[in-house]
C-alpha cells in the first residue's frame, strides 16, 4: 500500500460524487429470485470491489448494469440521470466498459488492430490507412502509460499487458467506468501488482473501477471501498476504513455457515486406500494426503491454485511432474485416464455438458460406455449382449435413482440433476473404488443436490474413497469429512471438524492466515 | 525521390536488354519450342504429346513439356511464360484453342508459330492438326443407318460441352434429320463419371425400352461402357455401339463378338508428328495453306481392326464413304 | 393403424420431429410412387429394382466405410484415390499373375485390401498423433496415391483383354439371381452394422465422436479407433473400387473413385437425418444411397434430361439437411 494511493482516495472519496448508481435492482429469473434490492454506488475515482461467493448474484449484477440482461425492476443512473440500456453497445455509449476474465482479445492480430476492433478502420483512397491506424494506438496506449509495440502480436504478450490492453481499449471509447471481471484470474502476483499500479494512475486521471474477485488479498491491496453481495441481496458495504478481514469474510459467507445441515457421520475408517506423496503438477506443489477406506476428503481453493489439478493429476488427465501415488499399497503409473480406471479410481469433471455426457446417446448407452467389457459375448468380436447389459444399467439407474421414462431415453432429455447421476453411475459398473468428484451439484436444482449428497454418503458407506471438490464453500461442510486448502499451487492448511468453517476455508484460500483472523 | 525512380528504370531496361540478348544468344543455338497440354494424363492426348515431342527432338529441338492437370488457367500460364522466356514456338496438344486466345494472341505479337492438335479453329493460330468431327460424326450416323435400315429406336449419348463432341454431335443430327422412321433418345452424360454413367444410363434404358436398336457413342470411352452393359444383358444380338477415337480399348472389343460395332479412328500419333512439320515449316516462313489440317480417320470394324498388338494402318485402310482425303 | 393410435394418445404429433426421422425415407417412398405411377411397366419391377441396387453397390460399399470413419468424427477425403487405387491395382496384379485361379484373385484382392488398410491407418495414425486436421490430411493423402497410380500405371488403362475372367465375375456375375455386386454391398453392410451397433469397438467409437473428451475420461483411446475408423473407410473405397473394376473390366488409372467420393458424402449426410436424427449409421447411409440410386435410374427410366438428376439430388439433399437441422433446434 503506497502513501499517495491512499491519499488519493481519501480525496476521492470525500470529493467525489457518484459516477454510477445502481438502486432497488431486482432480476428473476424462472424458479429463481436472482438479485433482491440491490444497491450499489461507485464514486469517480475510486476502485470499488464488489464480493461475494459463487452464486451470489454478482455477474447477474453486472450483466444488469450493462445491457446483456433485462432487469426485472430497478434502476441505473449514471451521472444521476437514469439510463436504460438495451444492449451492451448502449452502456459502451453512456461510458461503461466491461473487461472479461478472457479480456475478449484476438491473439493473431496486432495490439493496433485489437484496439480497433469493431470500429470502421480510417481510410485513404480507399484503403486503410494503417499510419493513422497505429498512431492512434499508440495514442490509446500513452494515455494508459503502457509501452507496448502497437505492431506486436497479442499472442506474444504477457498475460497483464493483456489486462491492461483491454482496459486501455476500454478507456479509448471515452469509457468512464471499467468493470473488471476477476481480471487477475491468470495473473501472477508481479504481473498483478503492474496492472494495479496501473489502475491506480487511472483512477486518479478521474476513471472509476467496479472490481469483482475471489481473492480477498488483493481487494484489501486496491480497493476504496467494498460491497458484498450474498445469496442475491446486498450484505454489507465498508469503507476503506472499516475493512477488515473477519468482517468482509463473514459477510461473505454469513451466518448461516453455522445452520447447514453440516456432515455428523462419518464412514471412514483405518484403513488405508490411496496415498499421495509430493505430487506435482503444472501449477500444484508436493501435494501429499492419505485417503482412507469410506472417507471424503475435500479440496479446495480458488480458480487455479491446484486444487481441482490435483483432481486431474489423480486421474491421469495432467501428466504428472513429481510424485508417486498408491493405491490399495500398489505404486500406480497415472499415464492416461486408462490406466486410472484399471486402478479403480473414477473421475466426476466440473463440466457435465462438454466433459461427461454423450449427447444424442440413450441413458444405458451413457452408462455402460466405460464398463462395456462386463456385457460381452466373447472376446474377440466383442459383440455386447444387449439383454445383459439392460439388465446391469437398469439395475444401476435404479440404485442411482434417476427418473426417467426408461434407460433407453435420450440423456438430453433428463433434467441436470439426473443427468448427474447417470454421470455418476456410470462408475458402479467399473469396479471404481475411489471417486474424483469435481463438482457433481454444479447446475442441479436443490432437490437433486439433495440426493446427490446422500448418493455421496452412501458411496462412502459401500467403503469407497471420495476426493471432492466444489465451487460452493457451504458444500464442503455438508459433504466432506476433513478438507484440504489449496494456495498458489500448496496445501497451506487442513481443516476438519469444528475448524472445517467457510471462513476459515476462504481465509485459507486467499492466502490468509487463520491464527490471526480467529484472535 | 527522381533519382531512384531514375536508377529503377535504368537497371529495368538494362534487364531486359540482358534478357533478350540471353535468349537470342540461346536462339542461335537450339530452336526451343514449349508444348503445353490441358490433360496429359489423358491416353490419347498423351500419345500425340509423345508423339510429338519425339519428333521435335529428332530435329535436335529443345522441348519443355507442361502438363496442367486439367487446369486450363494454368497452362495458359504456362504457354505465356514459354513465350516470355523467349521461345521459337508453341504446340497446343488438346486443350481447347478457344479457351486459349490470350495465348494465341500473345504468340502473335511476339512472332512465333502457334500449331495445336484437336483444339479447334480460331482466328490468329498458325494451324490445328486434328479431324473434321463434324464430318466423323456424320460418318459413324451414316453407318449406323445404313446397318438399321433408316428406322428403330437409336440412343444418343454425348458430352455436348466439349467443342470437339458438340461438332460429332451436329454431324450426327445432320444425318438424322433424314430419316423420320428412327426415334432418338438423348443422353447427357455426366462427367466426370461418364463410364460408369453410361453403363447405368444403359441398363436403364434397356429395361424402359425393349426397342432399342443401336447406340450412338460420342467417343469411345461410354461407348465401350454402353458395349458392356449390352452385353451384361444379354442384348449382344439385337443391340449396337458405333462410335469415335480408336481407343485400344474400343478395338479390343470390336474384334471381340460383342455389341462394338465400329469406331472412326483417329491418327492420334501422326497428329502430334505433323504439328511438328508444321512448326518446323512456319519457322522458316512457310506458313501452311489452311489453318485446319484435318488428318484422314479410318473405319475400323470387325473386318478391319489390326491384330491385337498391332498400329493402324492408317496409310491404307479401307476407302469408305466419308474419305476425306 | 394401432400403433400409431397409441403414439398420438401419448405425446401431441410433432410434426418437425417426425420429419426429422422420416422425412428421407418418406420422399424415397414418395419417389419410388411417383416413378412407378410414371412407368409402371418398368420401373416396379423385380428386375429394375435388382438393377437400382446393382447400380449403387459400388456407392454403397464406399459410402459405409465412410460412415465408420465420420462415426470417430473424422473426415476422409481420400476415399476417391482409394477407390481407383482399389480398381486399378487389383486389376493390374491380375494381369500381371495373369492366373485365373479362384484362390489367386481372392488373394490379390485381400491383398489390395490389407494396402488400403496400411494407408488407413497411416491417414488415422497423422491425425491422431500429430493433431493434423482430417480434411486436409486425407486430401494431401489422395495426392499422394493419386499419384502413386499415375506413376505405376504411366497413365495406361489395364484393358479387358487383359483381365481374367474370375475377377469379372465378382463384378458381373450373379448368384442365385442376384448380381454379386449387390451381395458385396449387403455383406459390408451387414458386417458394419454389427460392428458399429452391437460391439464394444463400434460403441466406443460412437463415444468418441459423440464427445472426444467424455470419451477419453472413459478410458477410450481415440488414436485407436481413429487408426480403425480410417483403416475401414480406405478398406470400403478399395473394394468398392475393385467392384467397379470388375464390373467395367477395366482398371482404370484416374477417373473412378472421383465420381463416388461426393456422393458417398451426400449419402452419409442424407442418412445423419435419418431415423437417429444427428448420428451417423449405416442404415442411414444405405437408405441415402438407395435415394440416390431411385433419383437417378427413375428420372432416366423416365426420360428426364440428365440436368434435373442433379437439381433433384441437391433438392433432396437440403431438404434433409433442413429437417436435421430443425430437429436440432428442436432439442436446444
Amino acid at each position: 500500500m503506497t502513501g499517495t494511493a491512499m491519499s488519493d482516495s481519501e480525496t476521492g472519496i470525500s470529493l467525489a460524487g457518484p459516477v454510477l448508481r445502481v438502486r432497488g435492482m431486482r432480476k428473476e429469473f424462472p424458479g429463481t429470485l436472482a438479485l433482491d434490492d440491490v444497491a450499489l454506488t461507485v464514486r469517480r475515482g475510486e476502485i470499488h470491489a464488489l464480493l461475494g461467493e459463487n452464486g451470489a448474484g454478482k455477474s447477474t449484477l453486472i450483466k444488469c448494469i450493462c445491457g446483456a440482461y433485462a432487469p426485472t425492476a430497478g434502476e441505473v443512473l449514471v451521472d444521476g440521470r437514469p439510463v436504460s440500456f438495451s444492449t451492451p453497445r448502449g452502456a459502451v455509449e453512456a461510458g461503461i466498459a466491461v473487461v472479461h476474465q478472457h479480456y475478449n482479445l484476438v491473439p493473431s492480430l496486432s495490439v493496433a488492430e485489437n484496439l480497433w476492433l469493431g470500429e470502421a478502420l480510417p481510410r485513404r483512397l480507399g484503403l486503410v490507412d494503417w499510419a493513422a491506424v497505429h498512431a492512434r494506438a499508440r495514442q490509446v496506449l500513452d494515455r494508459v502509460g503502457l509501452d507496448i509495440p502497437t505492431d506486436a502480436d497479442v499472442s506474444t504478450l504477457r498475460p497483464d499487458q493483456l489486462a491492461m490492453i483491454s482496459i486501455a481499449k476500454a478507456v479509448s471509447g471515452d469509457a468512464r467506468i471499467i468493470i473488471l471481471d476477476e481480471p487477475t484470474n491468470a495473473l501472477l502476483p508481479h504481473e498483478v501488482d503492474r496492472l494495479f499500479e496501473q489502475m491506480r494512475g487511472l483512477a486518479t486521471g478521474g476513471h472509476s473501477f467496479l472490481y469483482v474477485s475471489h481473492r480477498l488479498a488483493e481487494v484489501f491491496e486496491i480497493a476504496n471501498r467494498v460491497t458484498v453481495l450474498r445469496d442475491g441481496r446486498n450484505a454489507g458495504e465498508f469503507g476503506r476504513d472499516g475493512l477488515d478481514r473477519r468482517a468482509v469474510v463473514d459477510a461473505i459467507v454469513g451466518k448461516r455457515a453455522a445452520q447447514v445441515g453440516r456432515k455428523s457421520r462419518t464412514h471412514a475408517s483405518a484403513q488405508t486406500m490411496m496415498q499421495v506423496r509430493n505430487l506435482s503438477g503444472p501449477v500444484s506443489q508436493d501435494v501429499s494426503f492419505t485417503l482412507h477406506t469410506g472417507e471424503i476428503v475435500g479440496v479446495a481453493g480458488l480458480p487455479g491454485s491446484g486444487a481441482e489439478e490435483t483432481l486431474n493429476l489423480l486421474f491421469g488427465r495432467l501428466r504428472r511432474r513429481a510424485g508417486t501415488v498408491t493405491v490399495a499399497d500398489r505404486p500406480v503409473d497415472l499415464r492416461d485416464p486408462a490406466a486410472a480406471i484399471a486402478a479403480g479410481i473414477a473421475l466426476v469433471p466440473a463440466d457435465r455438458l462438454t466433459e461427461s455426457m454423450f449427447h444424442a446417446e440413450t441413458i444405458r448407452a451413457n452408462i455402460s460406455m466405460p464398463s462395456l467389457s462386463k456385457y460381452l459375448r466373447d472376446p474377440l468380436l466383442k459383440l455386447i449382449n444387449r439383454g445383459a447389459e439392460v439388465a446391469g444399467i437398469s439395475e444401476v439407474a435404479t440404485r442411482m435413482r434417476v427418473r426417467m421414462p426408461g434407460i433407453e431415453t435420450h440423456v438430453d432429455d433428463l433434467s441436470g440433476g439426473n443427468q448427474q447421476k447417470v454421470v455418476l453411475g456410470r462408475w458402479l459398473s467399473t469396479g471404481a473404488r475411489i471417486f474424483l468428484l469435481n463438482a457433481p451439484t454444479a447446475a442441479v436444482d436443490v432437490g437433486a443436490k439433495a440426493e446427490i449428497y446422500d448418493l455421496i454418503q452412501e458411496l462412502a458407506a459401500s467403503g469407497a474413497g471420495i476426493v471432492f471438490a466444489s465451487t460452493e464453500l457451504e458444500e464442503y461442510l455438508v459433504v466432506c469429512d476433513r478438507v484440504l486448502v489449496f494456495f498458489q499451487g500448496r496445501v497451506v492448511g487442513e481443516l476438519a471438524g469444528d475448524s472445517l468453517t467457510e471462513g476459515n476455508i476462504m481465509t485459507l484460500a486467499a492466502g490468509g492466515d487463520l491464527s490471526d483472523d480467529q484472535q | 525521390m527522381k533519382t531512384t525512380n531514375l536508377i529503377g528504370r535504368i537497371s529495368l531496361v538494362a534487364l531486359m536488354g540482358g534478357s533478350i540478348l540471353a535468349s537470342a544468344a540461346q536462339a542461335q543455338d537450339t530452336i526451343q519450342v514449349g508444348i503445353v497440354s490441358v490433360n496429359y494424363n489423358s491416353p490419347s492426348v498423351q500419345v500425340q504429346t509423345d508423339a510429338a515431342i519425339a519428333a521435335a527432338e529428332a530435329l535436335g529441338w529443345e522441348v519443355e513439356l507442361f502438363d496442367g492437370q486439367g487446369d486450363q488457367v494454368a497452362t495458359n500460364n504456362a504457354a505465356i511464360a514459354f513465350i516470355d522466356r523467349g521461345f521459337d514456338a508453341i504446340i497446343n496438344t488438346a486443350s481447347a484453342n478457344p479457351q486459349m486466345t490470350a495465348v494465341i494472341a500473345y504468340a502473335k505479337e511476339a512472332g512465333i508459330p502457334f500449331v495445336s492438335t484437336f483444339s479447334g479453329l480460331v482466328p490468329g493460330i498458325t494451324a490445328d492438326i486434328g479431324s473434321n468431327n463434324t464430318a466423323d460424326g456424320v460418318i459413324a450416323a451414316t453407318e449406323l443407318v445404313g446397318r438399321i435400315g433408316g428406322v428403330g429406336h437409336v440412343i444418343k449419348m454425348n458430352w455436348t460441352v466439349l467443342p470437339a463432341l458438340a461438332e460429332r454431335d451436329a454431324g450426327f443430327h445432320a444425318v438424322m434429320s433424314q430419316f423420320p422412321g428412327i426415334t432418338i433418345t438423348e443422353i447427357e452424360l455426366k462427367v466426370p463419371g461418364q463410364v460408369d454413367d453410361a453403363y447405368n444410363q444403359m441398363t436403364n434404358l434397356m429395361l424402359a425400352n425393349d426397342d432399342i436398336v443401336a447406340v450412338w457413342a460420342g467417343w469411345d470411352e461410354p461407348g465401350t461402357a454402353a458395349a458392356r452393359a449390352i452385353e451384361q444383358a444379354g442384348m449382344s444380338d439385337k443391340i449396337f455401339v458405333v462410335s469415335m477415337d480408336g481407343t485400344q480399348e474400343a478395338l479390343s472389343l470390336i474384334r471381340g463378338e460383342g455389341p462394338y460395332e465400329l469406331t472412326v479412328a483417329y491418327d492420334v500419333e501422326r497428329m502430334g508428328v505433323t504439328a511438328v512439320e508444321v512448326t518446323a515449316a512456319a519457322l522458316k516462313g512457310n506458313m501452311p495453306g489452311t489453318q485446319l489440317l484435318t488428318l484422314r480417320p479410318c473405319l475400323i470394324t470387325e473386318d478391319t481392326a489390326p491384330p491385337e498388338g498391332q498400329p493402324i494402318d492408317f496409310e491404307n485402310c479401307e476407302l469408305f464413304s466419308g474419305e476425306m482425303q | 393403424m394401432t400403433s400409431s393410435d397409441s403414439a398420438k394418445a401419448a405425446t401431441p404429433f410433432n410434426l418437425m420431429g417426425f420429419l426429422a426421422r422420416y422425412g428421407t425415407i418418406l420422399s424415397l417412398v414418395i419417389l419410388i410412387i411417383v416413378f412407378s405411377i410414371g412407368r409402371p411397366e418398368v420401373f416396379p419391377t423385380l428386375r429394375n429394382m435388382f438393377n437400382v441396387l446393382n447400380q449403387v453397390s459400388i456407392l454403397g460399399i464406399i459410402a459405409i466405410g465412410l460412415t465408420v470413419c465420420m462415426v470417430v468424427g473424422l473426415f476422409d477425403l481420400s476415399i476417391g484415390a482409394m477407390a481407383t487405387f482399389g480398381g486399378y491395382f487389383a486389376a493390374r496384379f491380375l494381369a500381371e499373375i495373369g492366373s485365373d485361379s479362384v484362390l489367386v484373385v481372392a488373394g490379390v484382392m485381400i491383398l489390395v485390401l490389407v494396402l488400403a488398410m496400411l494407408i488407413g491407418m497411416l491417414n488415422g495414425a497423422l491425425i491422431a498423433r500429430l493433431g493434423i486436421s482430417p480434411i486436409v490430411e486425407t486430401l494431401a493423402m489422395s495426392f499422394i496415391v493419386t499419384g502413386l497410380i499415375l506413376g505405376v500405371s504411366g497413365s495406361r488403362t489395364v484393358n479387358p483383354s487383359e483381365i481374367t475372367m474370375t475377377f469379372q465375375w465378382i463384378g458381373q456375375g450373379r448368384v442365385m439371381g442376384i448380381p454379386n455386386a449387390v451381395l458385396i454391398l449387403a455383406a459390408t453392410a451387414f458386417v458394419l452394422w454389427l460392428f458399429l451397433e452391437h460391439t464394444q469397438s463400434g460403441r466406443n467409437m460412437y463415444a468418441l465422436g459423440g464427445n472426444k473428451e467424455a470419451a477419453r475420461l472413459s478410458g477410450i483411446s481415440f488414436t485407436k479407433y481413429a487408426l480403425m475408423g480410417m483403416a475401414i473407410a480406405a478398406a470400403c473405397a478399395a473394394l468398392g473400387g475393385m467392384v467397379a473394376g470388375a464390373n467395367l473390366g477395366s482398371g482404370r488409372p484416374q477417373g473412378v473413385g472421383e465420381t463416388y467420393l461426393l456422393n458417398a458424402f451426400v449419402a452419409v449426410f442424407i442418412g445423419a437425418s435419418t431415423l437417429k436424427p444427428g448420428k451417423f449409421h449405416v442404415l442411414g447411409t444405405c437408405i441415402g444411397v438407395l435415394l440416390i440410386g431411385v433419383i437417378n435410374n427413375g428420372l432416366s427410366t423416365l426420360g428426364v434430361p440428365t440436368f434435373w438428376q442433379y437439381i433433384v439430388q441437391g433438392t433432396i439433399l437440403i431438404l434433409a439437411l433442413i429437417s436435421a437441422s430443425a430437429n436440432s433446434v428442436r432439442r436446444a
